[in-house]
């Protein structure tokens, strides 16, 4: 039953699929002072800091809106989530956008740094290391020329339910 | 199985929907005019097609089984069989269930059937015409085949089809020009090309308006030409949303039937404006509504024959389905020539669910307002079809999301009109631009019923309650637009504006902004699916500055305001 299901996913699914189970490339990234990565088939571009409109209601780290060549999109801001010390604005601020079906959200990175191309035994399971960011939320760790980078689990530091909780903290929230 | 093969059979899908809707409406044509020759070929060749295209994709249960179908029509063509209720009903039961069938298979195309039972109601069926209408002595070896050698008659029917449907072959070529000029495209990609056009649009505005400063007269010239070009290409691409509403109509035509035969009544249907086009996602959503007026009005509007006769009335009752576009809006109405409302029952109806207080006096229009109301049912027994006093708060629930209203009208005696008023188009509406502080939001101008600039001794605070504005001896209620978003009102303006908006379902209040900066036709961006249900705001909408905006439903925004303020207190 699964090949079958697999065979249905169609062409045009089962040519992703693969290269996901494949591909080890990430897109490393710094977040306050820390190198994080993520998949890099998860990444749709990476744009400058523009301007972002906030929206009312909303938790801290949910930056606003902001206009893609007409596409409105969430910009959220993972150091906010992960209570990291709020950093300025610099010229490498970027927004990394990030294709999550059916989510399309941009995340504030402090800066871009590479693409990594790795290969399997250069990744090791999340360890007890000492970071800003919950473990939960982290996949593995790859380790370069002695520099840590921790891959994030993307979907999870964004997760559905913590998009939810946008909602619920609207019924919660007073009225000003 | 090949990749070819599940294609193919994806495509089967799509077309033998497209099948059951149109034959739907066939067999029901054909239960008013029997004799039509004209409509069973149409069935035929619909039936045909289904049943050689499902064969040859693979699906031989289905294939076979609509095989026994056509041979119950073949019996019907050669006169030997004579189409009566009974076989029309079991024709629309046949057809719900490959409908049933095909859903089922898009979810899970291995998916296997078993006709049995519907294999045998054809038996009995076919036993019950033979015995009444049965001609010729040969027929019943035809019905064997049919039924008993499956195998075999599926090999044998097509040459005895092709040769048949000959005579009908110049129709056929007209029917197959007509479908050649629909391609079916994903409804996401139309969404992109709207999208796109409408940031094109905003470019070109930007290149019309500063034209003058181009030096050259040839590039002058081309704006102007590309405005009216761009213009042209937005007409088209917002067009292609639109689809017509026949086919919904179709359906509602067809639930009258079944609810009017379970509930003993006659029933006639008259549709007008089928052509009418509608944007699709607005058809989506008036499924709903539709179904339950057309429900109420086959219910509670339609008298019993008997009691239509003793009012010296036709006792066929009528309902009309009619749709046109007047005012800028699009209008649907449903009216029935039924008993009508009456106003005093209603209202007594209202005050006995606590819905009004006693005493209360109001014309008939607000009074036939009430039962759109949440659990306002005037009928007294609850039954399948009607009676839960669920139905027309659907209705208005999602009229107000598609931002229409609804009109009812009615006589004692003679009838109702419900009518819907639909805006035009959901993607580029008339808006307002208001700034607050630094912050523009975006308000759609058919909300807004006044501005007026407000001095500080139009401003009455009253403790508790709140602001109020007095504009022209009304005094409204006012709210800080700032205070509503979310921010700290700013220091005190000398002339703020009051943005004025009477509702129906949130009442008259007014909104204090800092100023207006303008007013212009903005595309409606859908925000992302996590900022869904974010109250008081209904989408956002890029602006000349190139910046996303909040486009605000204030309504909805008050709403939401009033509701916390209760839980706060």
């Amino acid at each position: 039953m699964s090949e079958i299901e697999e065979k249905l996913e169609g062409a045009v699914y089962k040519e992703a699929k693969r290269e996901i189970k494949e591909d080890l490339r990430f897109l490393a990234f710094a977040l306050c002072e820390e190198a994080y990565a993520v998949p890099l088939l998860k990444v749709r571009e990476v744009i400058a800091l523009g301007e972002i409109t906030p929206v009312p209601h909303t938790p801290p780290h949910f930056k606003g809106i902001m206009n893609l060549r007409g596409q409105v999109i969430s910009v959220i801001d993972l150091r906010t989530k992960f209570n990291m010390k709020k950093i300025e604005t610099g010229s490498e601020t970027a927004i990394v956008i990030l294709d999550l079906n059916p989510f399309c959200l941009g995340i504030v990175v402090d800066s871009v740094d590479s693409v990594l191309a790795l290969t399997e035994d250069q990744i090791s399971p999340s360890p007890d290391i000492e970071s800003s960011v919950s473990q939960e939320y982290i996949t593995g760790v790859a380790r370069i020329e002695k520099k840590l980078i921790l891959i994030l689990d993307i979907e999870k530091a964004l997760s559905i339910d913590d998009l939810a909780a946008i909602r619920n903290q609207n019924t919660r929230k007073k009225a000003a | 199985m090949k990749d070819q093969d599940i294609i193919f059979k994806y495509a089967f899908i799509d077309e033998a929907e497209e099948i059951l809707s149109s034959v739907e409406c066939c067999f029901m044509a054909l239960e008013k005019t029997p004799d039509d020759q004209a409509v069973l070929d149409k069935i035929f060749r619909m039936i045909h097609t289904f049943k050689g295209t499902a064969g040859s994709v693979g699906f031989d249960d289905i294939s076979q089984f609509t095989h026994q179908i056509e041979n119950l029509l073949v019996g019907v063509r050669k006169g030997e069989h004579k189409i009566n209720p009974d076989t029309v009903c079991f024709l629309l039961k046949v057809k719900d269930q490959l409908h049933l069938i095909v859903k089922e298979l898009r979810r899970n195309i291995q998916q296997r059937f078993d006709f049995s039972v519907l294999t045998g109601e054809l038996a009995t069926l076919m036993e019950s015409l033979s015995s009444s209408a049965w001609v010729r002595p040969q027929a019943p070896q035809a019905e064997e085949n049919g039924l008993g050698i499956l195998s075999h008659a599926t090999a044998t029917a097509p040459d005895g089809f092709t040769h048949e449907l000959k005579p009908t072959e110049p129709e056929k070529a007209a029917t197959a020009v007509d479908a050649s000029e629909n391609i079916r495209v994903n409804l996401a990609r139309i969404d992109n090309l709207v999208n796109d056009v409408g940031e094109l649009l905003l470019l070109q505005n930007v290149l019309y308006e500063n034209r003058h400063q181009i030096p050259s007269v040839l590039l002058q010239r081309s704006v102007v030409q590309a405005q009216k070009i761009t213009r042209k290409v937005q007409d088209t691409s917002m067009g292609l949303r639109l689809v017509p509403i026949k086919l919904t109509f179709q359906k509602m035509q067809r639930i009258i039937r079944d609810v009017a035969k379970q509930l003993g009544k006659e029933i006639r249907v008259q549709i007008s404006g089928e052509e009418t086009e509608i944007d699709k996602t607005i058809l989506d959503l008036l499924a709903d509504p539709l179904l339950h007026m057309v429900r109420n009005a086959v219910d509670h509007g339609i008298c019993p024959p008997a009691e239509r006769k003793a009012a010296s009335k036709p006792e066929i009752g009528t309902i009309t389905l009619r749709s046109y576009i007047a005012m800028g809006h699009n209008v649907i109405e449903v009216v029935d020539d039924g008993r009508g409302l009456d106003p005093q029952k209603i209202i007594s109806k209202a005050v006995r669910l606590g819905l009004v207080a006693p005493g209360t006096v109001m014309s008939g229009e607000d009074a036939y307002q009430l039962i759109l109301k949440p659990g306002f049912s005037t009928k007294e027994e609850v039954s399948s079809i009607s009676g839960r006093g669920v139905g027309m708060d659907v209705v208005k629930t999602n009229i107000d999301r598609m931002k229409g209203t609804i009109e009812i009208e009615s006589k004692i005696g003679e009838g109702t009109c419900f009518r819907i008023l639909l805006p035009l188009t959901l993607a580029i509406i008339d808006a307002m631009i208001v700034k607050v502080k630094d912050d523009c939001y975006v308000i759609p101008l058919a909300l807004i019923s006044e501005t007026v600039h407000l001095t500080l001794a139009n401003i009455n605070y009253v403790t508790g309650r709140g602001c109020y504005a007095n504009i022209r001896g009304e005094t409204i209620p006012l709210y800080s637009l700032a205070g509503l978003m979310g921010k700290r009102p700013g220091q005190k303006l000398d002339t703020p504006v009051a943005i004025v908006i009477r509702s129906a379902q949130a009442g008259v209040f007014a909104l204090l902004a800092d100023e207006i900066t303008g007013q212009q036709q903005v595309v409606i961006k859908k925000l992302g699916e996590e900022l869904k249900g974010l109250p008081g705001i209904s989408g956002a909408a890029i602006l000349g500055d190139g910046h996303a905006h909040l486009i605000i439903d204030p309504c909805d925004l008050m709403q939401t305001h009033k509701h916390k303020g209760i839980q706060d207190h």
